[in-house]
């Protein structure tokens, strides 16, 4: 009996082992295996950093010595004998301190997030795949592998992130491999362009094709072009001209079809709104040093561990410092003894969308001038997480994937395109440079997202080019869905890079970007796109000022909080307002248009202003049977300021006929009763981890700004690198990012950035040239070639 | 003074072998220890927990900063000094169960399981 009882005993044990062994779900939440993820010998406990010991590892790879020294802000320094030394270097600490999150990165274009997650994720990986992001990353690697000398670069980079990992015990994988019970895979060179395609994903997915053909069809011409105007005349563009005359010709033989039915609207990826950047570069004569000072700061959506890595990397050819983007090889934004340089998102629009027209019920085939084409159908394979394979299908037409099966829409997406040239060499040979000329070269083969890529050096030369595969578009083509059963209504190529709108040493002494307009109309080439239209003006309202600046002026610019849309929506909003309610304004007539945390007028003006919207655009917002897109504020603010009287300000509900001082009142005494409270209690900022988990996401915490302002921050998106350098012989650099060297929660360095980055602080960046000069290492890690 | 000694035995097998082998290796310990030292049967539960519930507890303190106890306590909504407690609780409970097993598997020859 009691050998009974103990088998019994043992038989509960044993279950005991194998459920601490397995993933369970509890209360909706899943859960680790607990003793996996609980032991003190190879679980969580293992991930605890605070003694940092000297490495000394040895590698085939590595043709000489390598010595990587991080510094007191854990910013690894590589002192590498040659290039590929370097990037093998830069390879190993992005995995050694990020290696979770490059894997993340990767299998969120790659549609491999149900690998890891689970059933959850499936619909969102297929829509993934169905945008071609994974066909684009393999077109990539096919078109790289044309460079085999210069893919030695990617190759050693690759190497690097590889060796990391085959060094690494179970009890040394990043804390989230251990609680979502899965392994890193090994790097590839497809894992950079999987990188490379995610950034053109959060930044080149910009189209309201569907809505606006819906819009077209709903309002007619005249009404559609007061509401979606393509130009904004108050707008200061990034490349004013005049323009060089062009060699290519514009495209005029597009005709664009109109549509006799409502398309249905399908999910698709959108970039969060308030994305965008600033940078600008000022010439000698406008720097209080005589030399060049360049900023730059790129707003993106905010997430732990940061976007951004902070990496300085030396060789007998160069020095540079700078952040690089994970998993992509180089410096992306950063300085070098000669030149600064970065970028910000252009904003065009190269995602079209064609109306196919399908011969069978099938969708086998559909009909192209005339003729019927095969689809090819592409076979999707995803490995789901405790289910096992599932396949799904994916129509590819000339034109690209067919995005979801129950439209007829083909995407035309410049991203799908193979490289035209060794794109992936754009951020290190750009790191390399010391002239401007040879910059050029070096990112000339850049494609996408197209950046305005800003320039400056220590020879007094600034520049800015809008650097990327621009489409040639007749006018008004890619605004709407464009008939796709002729190929001439396809793009007539692209703009040749050498007329990309750029300037080079302008006369007024700096050239500047904020998402605005690349050019003004007079640009001969047709675009479209999303366009920020206030940020840019404030840029050159202040650049223009008879005055030189210093990196600290260069600072206050980037922190500032000031909104000129406040500024003029307000000029025209406050002097309808009636006697009774103009009292109640007075927080808004005595407000100086900053965005401060502390601020209650900036979140009443945000509310008024959105109420006013949705009472003037009453014929969009109203709309439950077709979406329809929301106009942009500037056209809100353009339609206010030019007409006292519009048909749009008649609300349809009503039998009344409001004019706009009704509609000022009205939205005003819809908002005015609320409880004030300050821009920091309303916005509650804070930054989430990848994976949303509340544990390893930051606390919330008071800032100011706003999109329209140049300290564009909103919740969690924001500027998420500043950077300021004034050239010299010795450059004098500050930078920061909202977060942390290291992917490890349990890190001191995971979020150690983020209070002084909210506070307005910048890290005083020295350019180390030889490792005596880092003051206070933390650790070293040496490379041996292994003979 | 027998118990004490395998209680030790325990402790520090349970330290030495999970630095090399996998962790679950307090199970197959605690069941040869109980099995072969011919504990009591509640003395087969008592003594594998205790002795791997200090182990990794021990270990614990000595790894653990408080960056990994916070974490996991917001993790699971339980409080930070608790979150060791419970990893430790967890090996203690397994061994005790794989001890308790052995101990009752055991030969019955001295009669003092009976």
């Amino acid at each position: 009996m009691r050998k009974i009882f103990g088998l019994l005993v043992l038989f509960v044990a044993l279950f005991v082992l194998y459920f601490l062994q397995s993933t369970f779900t509890l209360g909706g939440k899943a859960f680790p295996p607990l003793g996996n993820f609980l032991n003190p010998y190879s679980g969580v406990w293992q991930n605890t950093e605070g003694h940092y010991l000297d490495l000394e590892l040895k590698s085939e790879q590595v043709s000489e010595d390598i010595r990587i020294i991080f510094d007191e802000r854990m910013v690894p320094h590589i002192f590498a004998q040659n290039l590929k030394d370097a990037l093998f270097a830069q390879g190993y600490v992005e995995a050694y301190h990020r290696l979770f999150q490059m894997d993340m990165s990767t299998r969120f274009p790659d549609g491999k997030l149900s690998e890891v997650l689970g059933e959850n994720l499936l619909a969102y990986d297929k829509k993934q795949r169905r945008l071609g992001l994974s066909y684009a990353a393999d077109n990539a690697v096919k078109s790289w592998n044309k460079y085999p000398k210069l893919l030695e670069n990617i190759d050693a980079y690759t190497a690097g992130v590889n060796h990391y990992i085959a060094g690494l015990k179970p009890a040394e994988y990043p804390m989230e491999y251990k609680l979502l019970d899965f392994e890193p895979q090994e790097w590839t060179n497809r894992h950079c362009a999987l990188l490379l395609k995610a950034m053109s994903q959060s930044l080149a997915s910009y189209e309201e094709d569907i809505e606006m053909s819906n819009a077209l069809k709903f309002f007619g011409k005249e009404d559609f072009e007061t509401i979606y105007p393509l130009y904004n005349p108050k707008d200061i563009p990034v490349i004013s001209g005049p323009y060089a005359p062009l060699k290519t010709p514009t495209v005029n033989n597009v005709v664009l079809q109109e549509l006799s039915v409502y398309l249905p609207s399908i999910v698709r990826p959108r970039s969060p709104d308030g994305i965008g950047s600033n940078n600008w570069a000022i010439s000698g004569n406008k720097s209080q040093t005589g030399l060049p000072i360049l900023a730059n700061d790129p707003h993106l959506a905010l997430t732990l561990p940061s976007t951004w890595y902070e990496i300085a990397i030396t060789t007998p050819d160069f020095s540079a410092h700078g952040v690089t983007l994970l998993g992509m090889p180089g410096i992306m934004i950063g300085f070098n003894e000669h030149i600064a340089w970065g970028e910000t998102n252009a904003g065009h629009d190269v995602m079209d969308y064609y109306n196919i027209h399908w011969t069978d019920e099938n969708k086998t085939s559909y009909i192209l001038d005339n003729v019927p084409i095969e689809a090819t159908l592409k076979i999707e394979k995803y490995a789901v997480k405790y289910v096992g394979e599932i396949y799904d299908t994916v129509r590819y037409t000339t034109w690209g994937p067919i995005v979801d099966d129950n439209t007829n829409l083909a995407l035309r997406w410049v991203v799908h395109d193979s490289a035209n040239g060794p794109e992936f060499m754009t951020f290190i040979s750009g790191m390399t440079c010391k002239t401007y000329d040879e910059y050029l070269t070096a990112t000339g083969s850049f494609e996408a997202p197209a950046q305005n890529f800003v320039y400056a050096d220590k020879h007094n030369e600034i520049g800015l080019r809008i650097n990327g595969k621009l489409p040639l578009k007749a006018y008004g083509q890619g605004v709407k869905v464009t008939d796709g059963t002729m190929r001439g209504n396809g793009w007539q190529g692209f703009i040749p890079r050498d007329e990309n709108p750029q300037e080079r040493n302008p006369k007024r002494g700096y050239v500047s970007s904020a998402n605005q307009w690349s050019t003004s109309e007079a640009y001969p080439h047709f675009y479209n796109g999303n366009f920020e239209a206030y940020r840019g003006r404030i840029v050159h309202q202040i650049l223009s000022q008879n005055d030189t600046f210093s990196a600290e002026d260069m600072k206050a610019m980037q922190l500032s909080t000031y909104s000129l849309q406040a500024e003029e929506a307000l000029a025209v909003m406050l002097p309808l307002l009636d006697s009774a309610n103009l009292k109640k304004a007075r927080i808004l007539s005595a407000w100086n248009y900053d965005y401060d945390p502390l601020s209650k007028a900036a979140p009443l003006f945000d509310k008024w202003f959105s109420a006013l919207e949705n009472l003037i655009w009453d014929e969009v917002f109203a709309q439950n049977n077709v979406k329809l897109p929301a106009p942009d504020s500037w056209v809100t603010l353009q339609l206010m300021e030019r007409n006292a009287e519009h048909k749009f300000y008649d609300i349809q509900a009503t039998p009344k006929k409001e004019t706009l001082s009704d509609l000022v009142n009205t939205s005003f005494l819809s908002v005015i009763n609320e409880p004030l409270t300050s821009l920091g209690e309303t916005k509650k900022a804070y930054i989430p981890h990848l994976l949303r988990l509340s544990a390893f996401s930051s606390d919330t915490f008071f800032v100011g700004g706003t999109k329209h302002a140049l300290n564009a921050m909103k919740q969690s998106s924001g500027p998420s690198w500043r950077m300021i350098v004034a050239l010299g012989d010795i450059p004098e650099a500050y930078g920061i990012y909202p977060g942390g060297q290291s992917g490890n929660p349990a890190s001191a360095f995971y979020k150690n950035n983020i209070e002084k980055w909210a506070n307005g602080h910048y890290h005083r960046i020295p350019l180390v040239i030889k490792p005596e000069d880092i003051s206070k290492p933390i650790f070293n890690i040496t490379f041996r070639h292994e003979k | 003074m027998k118990n004490s000694l395998v209680l030790l035995l325990l402790f520090v097998t349970t330290i030495l072998s999970s630095l090399l082998l996998t962790w679950w290796v307090i199970a197959p310990l605690a069941l040869a220890l109980t099995y072969y030292n011919n504990v009591s049967t509640s003395a087969g539960f008592v003594i594998p927990f205790v002795a791997v519930f200090l182990a990794w507890l021990l270990s614990i303190y000595l790894i653990d900063t408080g960056a990994v106890s916070i974490l996991l306590g917001e993790l699971f909504s339980i409080a930070a000094f608790a979150t060791p407690l419970l990893a430790a609780m967890i090996g203690g409970l397994l061994a005790g169960l794989f001890g308790w097993a052995g101990a009752l598997l055991a030969p019955t020859s001295n009669g003092k399981n009976k």
